[in-house]
């Protein structure tokens, strides 16, 4: 490699270094891990459901993000949400953390879980499809912290 | 007190802050988050050129470091060059592209300057497009010392191999990026 060559690739270098040099993790990312982290957290919750949940929003693909409107998800938020309610049949009921979500605004995240992660509920024969996976709704508060999650029959 | 022999203070101090990080401290996680997501992630996004695999590299690590899974071990070295082994086994698990040794087409060949009279909107297309088609061992090489500018030593740490080694991939690999660039150069 010449003089002249090394120069020209070191620019060439330098200026993809600078043109990348502003990128960051998404928001989701912080998230998602805030969310694993409480789950980290939670005391008296069976540990291997917490890892369950924990890498479940880890490999989660999200389906669709819906903002709920402020007060309790429990009934003034959740279950007043017109696009999930058309059909509450559909869905288990809401399984809420230890000492209940309290009055936070925060985000459902549909996403696909395990099997296991919905067993560790006691939640069987959810989901019609035949792969692993089945779909829930987590509850994540504005904090970051998991609230809450239901799964999709 | 005083940290385990071989570790620095920083080192100590980090050492503390991972484990709390496993029993669920959510200060240790944004004092760890904010020290070296970005820098995570850059590494992800030039190895990868996706946002996407930068992002899940991320939170990969990330998680696997709250649920102490691959059991960060302080004695054996520094956190920083652990998470970056971390986030390269994670991208080349992403990554279709196994090929470790190079073609005879990344040769440098002649004296021409392949990126002569480019603007910089080229200039950095062409090099980019040119490291993601570098073989993953040289590509690793040209991110962590070329665009990441670590040191050999810390490139070494982070990729598990020889400061020796580092260097010649590092110098094949600048190799062989120009032979593409000129390639591709001669295309047009």
């Amino acid at each position: 490699m010449t003089d002249q060559q090394w120069r020209s690739l070191q620019a060439g270098l330098r200026s993809l270094a600078d043109d990348t040099s502003e990128g960051t993790a998404s928001p989701a990312v912080e998230r998602a891990l805030k969310a694993a982290l409480s789950v980290r957290q939670e005391r008296g919750v069976p540990l291997a459901w917490r890892w369950a949940m924990a890498a479940s929003l880890a490999a989660a693909g999200v389906l669709g993000v819906f903002v709920l409107r402020s007060g309790s998800p429990g009934k003034a938020g959740l279950a007043s949400r017109p696009a999930l309610e058309d059909s509450v049949e559909a869905y288990t009921p809401w399984f809420v953390q230890r000492g209940g979500i309290g009055p936070v605004r925060g985000q459902v995240v549909r996403m696909r879980v395990s099997r296991g992660t919905a067993a560790a509920f006691g939640v069987r024969g959810v989901g019609y499809s035949t792969d692993a996976a089945v779909e829930a709704d987590v509850f994540i508060g504005d904090d970051g912290i998991m609230r809450a999650i239901r799964f999709v029959r | 007190m005083t940290p385990p022999e071989g570790q620095t203070g920083t080192d100590a101090a980090e050492t503390r802050l991972v484990r709390l990080l496993n029993e669920g401290n959510r200060e240790a996680f944004g004092v760890l988050f904010g020290r070296y997501q970005a820098a995570l992630y850059r590494f992800a996004l030039r190895m990868s050129g996706s946002p996407a695999v930068a992002d899940d590299v991320v939170q990969d690590v990330f998680l696997d470091l709250i649920r102490g899974k691959h059991g960060y071990r302080p004695e054996l070295g520094p956190l920083r060059p652990f998470l970056y082994g971390m986030a390269r086994n994670l991208v080349r698990q992403s990554m279709k592209d196994v090929a470790e040794e190079p073609g005879e087409d990344g040769r440098a060949g002649d004296g021409a300057d392949p990126l002569a009279g480019l603007n910089r909107a080229e200039l950095t297309g062409r090099v980019r497009e040119g490291v993601l088609s570098l073989p993953v061992h040289y590509r690793e090489a040209i991110v962590l010392c070329d665009l990441e500018e670590m040191s050999y030593e810390q490139a070494s740490q982070a990729l598990g191999c020889a400061v020796g080694t580092v260097r010649s991939r590092l110098s094949r690999g600048r190799e062989m990026l120009l032979g593409k660039l000129r390639e591709v150069r001669c295309m047009i």
